[in-house]
């Protein structure tokens, strides 16, 4: 009988908070789920995130023989293309924005596009080897919420989920007065129109550098095997459709480089054992502190000609050796 | 499992539910499920430890027993002995052998010896410091009789692995929890909403106040050398904001957390910063740790009831072991030892126990001798946290130098690594003054939201919630782990 009491006490105690939880949580679920579905703000229009769409017109009108660049902004704001195309005769496509996206995100949205016979070259970010493949991050959720929507299907649910938490803050921003008077400043190299006719950041070429204020990095966490896994995998994909996947080494600031040394030789090792088509060394992507621009990943212009040369090194060495179609 | 995470945002509503309405109707489900839950919960950090942590339940409930079983005191002195050794020694293993080995090795270098020790490289199993603890108390409160040993070792394991408290306290007593792992619990509403009122305050000192300073505090103690002596005054008062927000935002969520499962846990601070005297800080500061340390340490060496020699020699075992108990590193011992040098005059003079009640009691304003008590108070804890984030004493003492600076006056800043330019981080120290406020109007309660607002109209009342949460989201800083989780 105790028992019986103590039961129904419970089902309307833990009824009536439920009700009110629920009551109080409800408006604002709303509030986000209104502020998830309005419209891209105009400051986020402005975002270089948004360079994505023309990178993907790229992707679908650059005619063969091709070469496409995945990564990040060491990348991004680190190649010059055209040297690329004057000296392989290849069409370049440099599709890396930022390397926050992450490894999975890049591969599966440039896959749809990959034709028989073209070169991929992926270059990550030495941190994208210790990090999740399904890492949540607000670039990645802007890249679904505000550049297109169907990015959507890029993503797994692991990684749907790791970018819910960043949804409130994301719906706030929305009603944020200032997102719709956004100050335009033309000569924004982290615009959508920083990037040239390749996909290359280039604004930043001709602007005084700060490579005096960079804080040099120290790359955290375990090694993550799956990366190299999910590599391996990749490549059988691209195999399958005809093209070939390179991996090279990002140029990075000298003083990271020696304060990560351990962990950069990991990744080395690690994509050596895997049998992968690897272009370069990290040694020879390691660049003095005086050509970076303004974060360890991002080289001046002086750091963009070097590094364009060496990569232009590498892929014809690759090509020489192997005999590839378009030596 | 970060507390404030989105995993754990999933985990507890589950849980809760599996608590409240699956196994509601027998006491041994719930604990059961309590327990499944709390070493899934610590298996997400390293399921490696898990078996750690199971093997000192077991050591300390089978000691237990045998203690209460034991026919003669020599007997029962070998399985506390037994206990105590064992525990001491993983948490020495793990924790303190490194620093030993290399004092060691750093000692006879000093003497022109050479030696190489051999070090070991794990990491710390996380929690280690708080259930060891957890399990000594029951350990030592049953050889001392005070409590009989637990039969059951699903409750025993309950005690000592609840999640909530699992991974940084608040150190719970066999005397208090224990009973209420036993006993049949019924949901209770205004218990529950308390709870979650609880979790929210804990949040918001986490997420906004604690992650946000850590951003400066960390810019500046990284790079103190480049500071002028006020911006590194300014890094000190942001990681003792850090510090608070960060330790008593987890105890909050904790707490908060416990009680959505009908369990109350022991307080753990009680608004340090605005203390009159050490003496009071230090009894609301980190209380669970505190009394442990009076209890199972203080006492035990005769407290301070012998003469003078005696005190001091006990207020500084007490505090160095407490400093130490925080890590393996030099800038913990003097921080503890700092802060013995503060409590001594208090102690000599027999006034360590003036201010037992909350400052300015029933007022709004503290007068002046209480704002003079709680300014100088401040100051004391602000420069002892110097030594407790330094990296080492020459980067404390570097520290110290820099702020004395000629430099002292200038207007404090801070360089933004994403930008390379300084600034002046106005909004956080508005912000950290609003919460400041807060803490203060609700100083008398368990935490400062308890009863802030509840005499309001429903709709402002709401508003006042939806703004902490909306702050939650929009002011989050960098997500950073839980700086006690290292201990």
């Amino acid at each position: 009988m105790v028992f019986f009491t103590q039961n129904i006490f419970l089902s309307h105690n833990m009824r009536k908070y439920i009700l009110k939880t629920s009551l109080f949580i409800s408006p604002f679920i709303l509030f986000v789920i209104i502020g998830v579905c309005m419209p891209t703000t105009p400051r986020a229009s402005l975002s270089l995130l948004m360079a994505e769409t023309s990178k993907n017109t790229l992707l679908q009108n650059t005619p063969l023989p091709r070469i496409i660049f995945v990564g990040g902004s060491n990348l991004s704001f680190g190649l010059n293309s055209q040297e690329i195309k004057d000296s392989l005769g290849l069409n370049p496509i440099n599709t890396s924005i930022q390397a926050s996206i992450g490894i999975k995100y890049m591969m599966d949205n440039t896959m749809k596009y990959i034709r028989k016979g073209d070169i991929v070259v992926l270059v990550p970010e030495y941190q994208l080897y210790y990090n999740s493949l399904n890492q949540g991050s607000k670039e990645l959720m802007r890249t679904v919420f505000d550049v297109n929507f169907y990015n959507i299907r890029n993503l797994n649910i692991i990684q749907f989920i790791n970018i819910l938490p960043l949804l409130p803050e994301y719906a706030f921003t929305k009603f944020k007065p200032s997102e719709y008077h956004p100050k335009v400043d033309e000569d924004d190299i982290y615009a959508v129109n920083s990037f040239n006719q390749y996909g290359d950041a280039f604004r930043h070429w001709t602007k005084k550098d700060q490579h005096d204020k960079i804080v040099p990095i120290q790359l955290k966490n375990e090694f993550n095997p799956r990366v190299i896994d999910y590599l391996i995998f990749q490549n059988k994909k691209l195999e399958k459709k005809g093209a070939v996947l390179l991996i090279s080494y990002p140029c990075f600031q000298e003083s990271s480089y020696l304060s990560s040394l351990e962990r950069i030789e990991k990744v080395e090792k690690e994509l050596k054992k895997s049998g992968l088509n690897i272009i370069g060394t990290p040694e020879r992507y390691k660049m003095a502190d005086t050509l970076m621009f303004n974060t360890p990943y991002h080289t001046n212009k002086t750091g963009v000609d070097r590094r364009t040369k060496r990569v232009i090194e590498d892929i014809r060495e690759f090509l020489t050796s192997t005999n590839h179609l378009y030596k | 499992m970060l507390f404030n995470s989105i995993d754990f945002a999933i985990f507890l509503p589950i849980v809760f539910i599996l608590y409240w309405f699956v196994t509601n109707k027998s006491l041994k489900l719930q604990n059961a499920l309590l327990l499944v839950a709390s070493y899934y919960f610590y298996a997400c950090w390293d399921w490696r430890f898990l078996f750690l942590l199971m093997f000192s339940t077991f050591l300390d409930y089978f000691t237990g027993l045998k203690m209460q079983q034991a026919q003669t005191v020599n007997n029962k002195k070998f399985w506390f002995w037994l206990s105590i050794i064992v525990n001491l020694g993983f948490l020495g293993l793990f924790k303190y052998y490194n620093f030993f080995a290399e004092s060691f090795t750093e000692f006879m270098a000093g003497f022109g010896f050479k030696i190489n020790p051999w070090t070991i490289n794990v990491i710390l199993p996380v929690g280690i410091s708080f259930y060891t603890f957890h399990g000594l108390s029951y350990v030592i409160d049953i050889y001392k009789n005070r409590i009989k040993a637990e039969k059951d070792f699903i409750d025993y394991a309950v005690f000592v692995s609840f999640f909530p408290l699992l991974v940084a306290g608040p150190i719970e007593r066999a005397t208090h929890l224990l009973p209420q792992i036993k006993k049949e619990r019924i949901f209770n509403y205004a218990q529950a909403v308390d709870g979650m009122r609880q979790i929210l305050w804990g949040l918001f000192k986490k997420i906004v106040i604690a992650d946000n300073c850590a951003e400066y505090a960390n810019i500046i103690f990284n790079n103190s050398n480049d500071y002028s002596g006020s911006s590194l005054l300014l890094g000190a008062l942001f990681f003792t904001f850090q510090i608070y927000g960060d330790f008593s935002g987890y105890s909050d969520i904790a707490i908060g957390t416990a009680r959505l499962f009908g369990i109350d846990l022991l307080r753990n601070f009680a608004y340090p910063y605005f203390s009159r005297d050490i003496a009071e800080f230090w009894r609301r500061w980190h209380i669970s740790l505190s009394s442990w340390f009076r209890d199972y340490l203080y006492i035990p060496l005769g407290g301070s009831k012998g003469g003078t020699w005696m005190k001091v020699r006990n207020t500084f075992i007490i505090f160095i072991v407490s400093g130490f108990w925080h890590g393996a590193n030099w800038t913990f011992i003097i921080w503890g030892a700092l802060n013995a040098l503060y409590f001594l005059p208090l102690l000599l003079t027999n006034k360590n126990r003036t201010h037992l009640e909350t400052v300015a009691q029933g007022q709004l304003l503290p007068n002046f001798r209480e704002l003079l008590g709680m300014t100088v108070t401040f100051i004391l804890t602000v420069f002892a946290w110097i030594f407790f984030r330094a990296i080492d004493l020459t980067h404390a003492l570097q520290f110290i130098q820099g702020i004395f600076k000629a430099n002292l006056f200038s207007m404090p800043y801070v360089i933004e690594e994403s930008t390379g330019l300084p600034i002046f981080p106005k909004l956080l120290l508005l912000i950290v003054g609003l919460f400041m406020t807060i803490e203060w109007i609700g100083r008398e309660d368990q935490f400062a939201i308890q009863k802030f607002g509840l005499n309001w109209k429903r709709p402002l009342r709401y508003a006042f919630y939806y703004l902490i949460i909306i702050s939650i989201f929009t002011y989050a800083g960098s997500n950073q782990q839980f700086i006690y989780f290292q201990f």
